[in-house]
């Protein structure tokens, strides 16, 4: 493992069982994340983002398996773990989760107990991964609701989930994955289901909190806004493939992967021109169970090379300033 | 009647529509109260034009585009809309009989592409459901019109026997926009129509909009609380807010300069593609939460929220009233306000 | 990035997907795939049709008269089926004789294994005579065994010496039929009852649901007491049973209306039901095409789950005297006989009517799991 970074995906492979068949929902995903750095992952639906994160905390689902591959993730007194070789339950696991790495997901009652309040909650997790005194812990739940700025924290201790809105939740959750200083928060779709203005209060949120911790953010969304506005550098997923990886800037100016290119001039923008034809992609994404040969986008590619593409699966291919991309196109 | 102008090519016009849902609970199902889901909604939409309303969860536009359609009896305010022979129609007193012969005038594209589709009909059934409840019983002559509608949205006709399931979001959302042209309407009403689409698809399935528009001759009521897109295909914009509307603009002069501080608090919340811009954007202009269309205040529903709320707007509610033609805004200060639109060249 | 090729509008690749026979399969065909993955479902429904088999052919499988009295016979234990002989030769099926004898201490009779004479069993033989559903007189039997006074009871008999394999099986055409003209019965009324509910709503909705709960509310044991306190015991005995019934739907029918009530109230609120509305469908259209065919499978699973209630109803009852008596038949009847400790003790064989109860039940209640999973094959 690197030095400088906290946590390395390396050639990750997850397949699925299910009754219609084999899905190889995440093929090969690699890529790093140093402290203090926000990683978005982007992708449609189907493309392996949510599966990837949720190998980090060793959380795969029952009929998931990972077939290849390695998650490593530093911890901050050195330690390095090897997150798949450890038990899904295992007390290192169960450390991490929580107390070295915080989960925020799209859908705050997932992850809130309908049944406790939202103070006994966070004031749990401090039990299980602090030796703070009882009204130490209460005071800490209660500057960690005011860190995720929500009014009258000491009232909002005794509130159970279902009294607080949308956001509200969201922000209590967001409490909670901070509440032991995590070095790599992980957000999946957080802002997804909240509407526009409530979830700009929540993005400004977590990159006011990233700054003020200089914690590592693992940012997955389907939104080009919202990584264009939050990350440092992104991770663009197809069908289970992280097709390129770079700085955001490089991303969004100097795509190297016709899907990244093809994406983002498919999104409408506000620039005032008047019925611009959107680019689409052509063609449906195609069916998991019987993925493409080659390159998985070459169904819906404009610059597919025929015989190369449609045969080969292309190599990673490294660029300056930290860019890869998986096409034949960059290939010698 | 009203307090603005209805232009002579209008093909709908709504005036202060109401629809309230009753709060009831208790044994006998006392009323408590109401949510006030759309109130006092006026607007009208020109023919061939798109009229893009956009507003977050609770702001009343997918009600809206349903009262609009009688698919909810709306409590009060009325619905006119002009037949293509150029009568016009009071929808709000029609039975539901005469409603069933206007509706191939006007019909509806839903969100949910799995939900709008009877999972137990194929293809054919689905498509030709329109026509036959019209009276087109002949099996070859509905299939032919099918297998046209299918090709015109870009579904191919020989999947007509297939069930809902063998097909993709993107592909479910056409098999509703075909259903939705069975009757050659002249109105359309898109609930969120691509909001549950993959970015890609959402492309395909917006270009497919717009193209059918500019053969068709359609009039458009597109409900989304995505901005990006309502600039992308709308002429005229309404922004609605706890149920009522408060500004509704062409779409050039809405994002160069709009009335509203709802309006402007929502544009600067659009995330943007765009990193650079996105770094440059004014940010917090947004705080509290959105209003309770079931516990509205006296005033301005938005004036709690509002940086430039006064004495006046916790007191009284605004009217929605035009300052230029064709620019409404219900905001007692739009007059001295200079908001912020987007920026687009930065 | 190269010009994308536009078509007009942008047509679906022609490369499709692997072609898939669920594409076009009609709703029923992938329940059927979708239930059949349910091993224990499946077999639970061989159960079942075979136990529906055994009631309609009860004449014939009984190998006598279930009414008829062996004085000789009384508590006679269960008799095991050999194939070969003491000496290992190979005889075909047959059972030993039965030897009587009395407790010189209690005078109580029992019965002994005769090892000296082999009855073989014999198939489809002549024995008792019946009228073949009701109207075929015949006397052809399964099997029986040769002698004329040779006697075979694989479940053994009773206090008065009638076979139990023989009563069980005749009692299996009344406990399941209960069940099914029951769960009719209640059907019709919860159908009716719950359609309105749902439908009309409003007002109507209130005063089921609030009839529903007052049924619900009242113990259903003193309820039944009552009701079949009230019966004459005079009357015809078909009487009385259909009369069983109809107080099993009457108090049955609350949960299935709940169910037809749910889903109507569900379905209503559909975007496909308001799509066919918008389409200008007529509103017995959209009950008939759209919202009824969307919720008969689950119906069907409800109705498969209040069969087995409406059976532990009739036995209960007829457990406790109140529901059916002899001379009819059922197995509620029968487990009469297993009431007191000391015919248990002494005659344990006489609880294998429970057993059939049990394994009955289980197997609608797997059958009904089973249909309710399957119900909507379009579920993820």
């Amino acid at each position: 493992m690197q030095d400088e970074t906290i946590l390395e995906i390396n050639d990750l492979n997850i397949c699925f069982e299910m009754r219609e068949g084999t899905v190889n929902a995440v093929n090969g995903v690699t890529f790093s994340v140093k402290p203090g750095e926000v990683l978005g992952i982007v992708g449609e639906s189907g493309s392996g983002k949510s599966l990837s994160a949720r190998s980090i905390m060793n959380l795969l689902p029952r009929n998931a398996t990972v077939t290849n591959g390695s998650v490593k993730f530093r911890k901050n007194d050195g330690e390095v773990v090897d997150i798949l070789a450890e038990k899904r339950e295992s007390r290192k696991m169960r450390e991490l989760r929580g107390g070295h790495i915080g989960m925020i997901f799209q859908e705050p009652m997932t992850a809130l107990s309908p049944v406790h309040s939202i103070g006994k909650q966070i004031m749990t997790t401090l039990n299980l991964h602090t030796d703070l005194s009882k009204k130490a812990q209460v005071e800490r739940a209660a500057d960690l609701l005011a860190m995720v700025q929500m009014p009258k924290p000491m009232e909002m201790l005794k509130k159970y989930p279902h009294q607080l809105s949308g956001g509200m939740r969201q922000r209590a959750m967001i409490a909670m994955a901070l509440s032991c200083n995590p070095s790599l928060l992980l957000a999946d779709e957080p802002t997804t289901a909240l509407d526009v203005t409530t979830e700009a209060q929540i993005l400004d949120l977590i990159m006011s909190l990233q700054d003020e911790l200089n914690m590592a953010v693992i940012f997955i969304t389907h939104n080009f806004g919202v990584v264009a506005e939050i990350a440092d550098r992104v991770s663009v997923m197809y069908l289970g493939n992280a097709v390129e990886t770079a700085s955001v800037d490089d991303i969004f100016y100097h795509p190297k992967h016709p899907y990244t290119r093809a994406l983002l001039q498919s999104i409408p923008r506000l620039d005032g021109q008047k019925r611009r034809r959107l680019q689409t992609i052509e063609g449906m994404v195609p069916d998991p169970f019987n993925l493409p040969t080659g390159c998985v986008f070459h169904t819906r590619c404009a610059e597919k090379m025929a015989g190369k593409c449609t045969s080969q699966i292309p190599e990673l291919t490294h660029f300056e300033n930290d860019q890869m991309a998986r096409c034949h196109l960059h290939q010698a | 009647m009203t307090n603005f102008h209805i232009p002579d090519d209008a093909l709908i016009s709504v005036e202060k529509l109401q629809m309230h849902f009753p709060i009831k609970k208790g044994f006998l199902g006392r009323e408590l109260g109401a949510v006030k889901a759309v109130d006092d909604v006026s607007f009208y939409i020109r023919k061939g034009e798109t009229l893009g309303i956009v507003g977050e969860s609770g702001s009343g536009k997918s009600t809206t585009a349903r009262a609009l359609l009688r698919a909810y009896e709306p409590t009060g305010g009325t619905i006119r809309f002009k037949d293509p022979e150029g009568n016009w129609h009071d929808l709000t007193h029609k039975s539901e009989a005469e409603m069933r012969q206007l509706r191939q005038y006007m019909q509806m594209i839903f969100q949910d592409p799995y939900a709008s589709l009877n999972p137990r009909m194929t293809l054919l059934q689905l498509v030709s459901e329109p026509l036959v409840n019209n009276g087109i019983t002949n099996k070859s002559e509905l299939e032919d019109r099918v297998a046209d509608l299918l090709i015109k949205v870009g579904l191919r006709p020989e999947n007509m026997t297939r069930y809902p399931h063998a097909f993709s979001g993107g592909q479910r959302q056409r098999i509703g926009i075909a259903r939705a042209l069975a009757l050659n309407p002249t109105f359309i009403a898109a609930d969120e129509s691509v909001s549950a689409l993959d970015v890609s698809i959402a492309a395909q399935t917006i270009n497919l909009l717009q193209d059918l528009q500019e053969q068709m001759g359609l009039t458009y009521l597109f409900i989304t609380h995505d901005l990006s897109m309502v600039e992308h295909i709308s002429d005229r914009i309404g922004v609605m807010y706890a149920g009522r509307l408060v500004e509704v603009a062409d779409t050039a002069s809405f994002f160069e300069q709009p009335l509203h501080p709802y309006s402007e608090a929502l544009l600067s919340a659009i995330p943007i593609p765009d990193p650079k811009r996105a770094r440059a954007k004014k940010r917090g202009l947004v705080k509290g939460e959105v209003a309770d269309p079931a516990n509205l205040p006296v005033g301005c529903a938005f004036a709690s929220r509002c940086p430039h709320a006064s004495e006046l707007c916790h007191m009284s509610n605004p009217e929605l009233t035009e300052t230029a033609e064709g620019r409404f805004v219900r905001c007692h200060h739009s007059a001295d306000l200079k908001l912020q639109g987007a920026n687009y060249d930065q | 990035m190269s010009e994308q090729t536009l078509s007009d509008p942008a047509v679906e690749p022609a490369v499709e997907v692997k072609e898939n026979s669920s594409y076009t399969a009609k709703p029923l065909t992938l329940m059927w795939w979708r239930f059949k993955k349910h091993k224990l479902a499946l077999w639970s429904l061989g159960v079942i049709i075979v136990l529906y088999l055994v009631a309609a052919f009860a004449g014939f499988l009984a190998p006598y008269d279930p009414f008829k009295h062996n004085r000789l016979h009384p508590f006679v234990p269960p008799q095991s089926i050999h194939f070969f002989s003491e000496d290992g030769t190979f005889q075909g099926p047959f059972v030993y004789g039965l030897k009587r004898q009395r407790d010189p201490n209690t005078a109580r009779l029992s019965f002994e294994e005769d090892t000296s004479k082999i009855n073989r069993i014999r198939f489809f033989v002549e024995g008792d005579k019946y009228n073949f559903w009701g109207f075929i007189p015949t006397k052809l039997h399964l099997f029986g065994v040769e002698g004329k006074r040779n006697r075979i009871y694989i479940l053994g008999t009773d206090k008065l010496g009638r076979d139990l394999f023989s009563r069980l099986v005749y009692g299996a055409r009344v406990t399941l039929s209960v069940g099914l003209i029951g769960v009719f019965f209640s059907f019709v009324i919860g159908i009716t009852l719950g359609s309105l509910a749902g439908l009309i709503g409003g007002t109507v909705d209130t005063i089921i649901q609030r009839m529903a709960e007052l049924v619900r509310s009242i113990p259903t044991i003193p309820l039944w007491l009552g009701l079949a306190a009230a019966l004459p015991v005079n009357w015809d005995p078909i009487l009385v049973y259909l009369l069983i019934t109809v107080i099993l739907a009457l108090i049955g029918w609350t949960n299935l209306a709940r169910v037809v009530r749910g889903h109507f109230m569900t379905i209503r609120n559909q975007d496909f039901v308001l799509a066919a509305r918008l389409s200008g469908a007529t509103k017995t259209r959209i009950v008939t095409r759209h919202m009824l065919p969307s919720m008969t499978s689950y119906v069907i699973a409800a109705i498969s789950l209040a069969i087995p209630e409406m059976i532990l109803g009739e036995t209960a009852l007829s457990f406790l005297g109140l529901g059916l008596r002899p001379p009819v038949i059922s197995w509620g009847v029968l487990l009469q006989d297993a009431q007191n400790l000391r015919s248990i003790a002494l005659a344990p064989w006489l609880l294998i009517p429970g057993v059939a109860i049990v394994v009955t039940i289980l197997a609608f209640n797997f059958l009904g799991d089973g249909l309710r999973d399957a119900a909507d094959p379009y579920q993820k």
